[in-house]
């Protein structure tokens, strides 16, 4: 049985910047994070599929062929599955090898785990005892050893991924005024002391100060609307932060601490 | 569970951010065809949507070109 497909075309003249506004609002309130689960969830759907088909055994899946044309037939957005593959090939996730390299991917055994639904190891070790993802700089301050520790100490990300996302708020708000205390010697000003404008702040004193490494992780942070998206969600009693993105912040805080504390 | 007006939210902001991906993507950076499928997701209705970005006034719709059968 073939299925029947009716497509409407517009030609559509976009008026600026009244449509890049109205987008950039958009981004802030929309509900990004159950947008991100959908498109996973339908990837790892397909490539389920594709393992249990027998197609996936060892051999490179075809994008295109194998997931695009599929997916886009099942009427997910192309852009979001090709940015959430992106995502999933990524250093943080590895659950796909070669993507970007060519045009052609492989599943990881850790990404035949997880588009399967099973346990993956390094997760089961981490569940049974503690996370431990952060190594404490003998140079910080109490307070920050502190925080780091607490999070070192938890069972899990996933469950505390709320937790997690707030604290590394506080954390990154007290390196950054550690950076510009010992590293660029600078005052902070008054009306900078909260976290945007202290993020900003920071960044255009690493700039000016040649402290390029650091402006560019900073940055980063920055345009990866991090804190939007954890200020939308972290006070709603019924929503968790995804935890990836808990997971990506913990490794950009990570990042900076080693950069800061060198 | 979603409300219907994350739902809402959620599909306009699909719909959106395909036109800014296609803006982009365009030559001129200012028009485009923006193709609707019949099958997206959830309920979402993309004409509507369309047509309620028109009327904020952030879009203007040059041509329609009714439908085209794919099998």
């Amino acid at each position: 049985m073939s299925m029947s497909v009716t497509y409407h075309f517009h030609e559509l003249n976009i008026i600026e910047p009244a449509f890049s506004q109205f987008y950039f609002n958009l981004f802030k309130k929309v509900d990004y994070q159950g947008y991100s689960e959908f498109v996973i969830k339908g990837i790892r759907d397909q490539l389920k599929d594709l393992i249990l088909s027998g197609k996936e055994t060892g051999v490179r899946i075809d994008p295109e062929t194998d997931l695009y044309k599929p997916l886009r037939a099942l009427g997910y957005p192309f852009d979001g599955v090709v940015y959430t593959l992106r995502e999933l090939g990524s250093d943080g996730e590895k659950y796909l090898d070669n993507f970007g390299n060519d045009s052609s991917l492989t599943l990881t055994p850790k990404g035949k785990k997880w588009a399967m639904g099973l346990p993956d190891a390094s997760q089961t070790a981490t569940s049974a005892g503690r996370l431990n993802y952060f190594d404490v700089p003998k140079l910080a301050s109490e307070k920050i050893k502190i925080l780091l520790a607490e999070l070192n100490e938890l069972p899990d990300l996933a469950p505390y991924a709320n937790l997690i996302s707030h604290q590394l708020r506080t954390i990154l708000a007290l390196i950054l005024k550690y950076i510009c205390k010992n590293t660029l010697n600078v005052e902070i000003p008054t009306d900078k002391q909260d976290l945007r404008p202290l993020l900003n702040f920071t960044i255009d004193q690493c700039i000016q100060l040649k402290e390029k490494r650091l402006a560019d992780n900073l940055a980063e942070l920055r345009d990866s609307k991090y804190k939007d998206i954890v200020d939308d969600v972290i006070h709603d009693d019924h929503t968790m932060v995804n935890s990836r993105i808990a997971e990506n912040m913990m490794t950009h805080i990570k990042h900076i601490l080693s950069l800061a504390y060198r | 569970m979603k409300t219907a007006e994350e739902k809402a939210d959620n599909n306009i902001f699909k719909v959106v951010q395909q036109i800014r991906q296609l803006q982009i993507q365009s030559a001129n950076g200012h028009k485009v065809k923006y193709k609707i499928g019949h099958l997206m997701i959830g309920t979402s209705d993309e004409v509507d949507i369309l047509n309620s970005l028109q009327a904020k006034g952030l879009i203007e719709i040059l041509n329609s070109y009714g439908s085209d059968s794919a099998k």
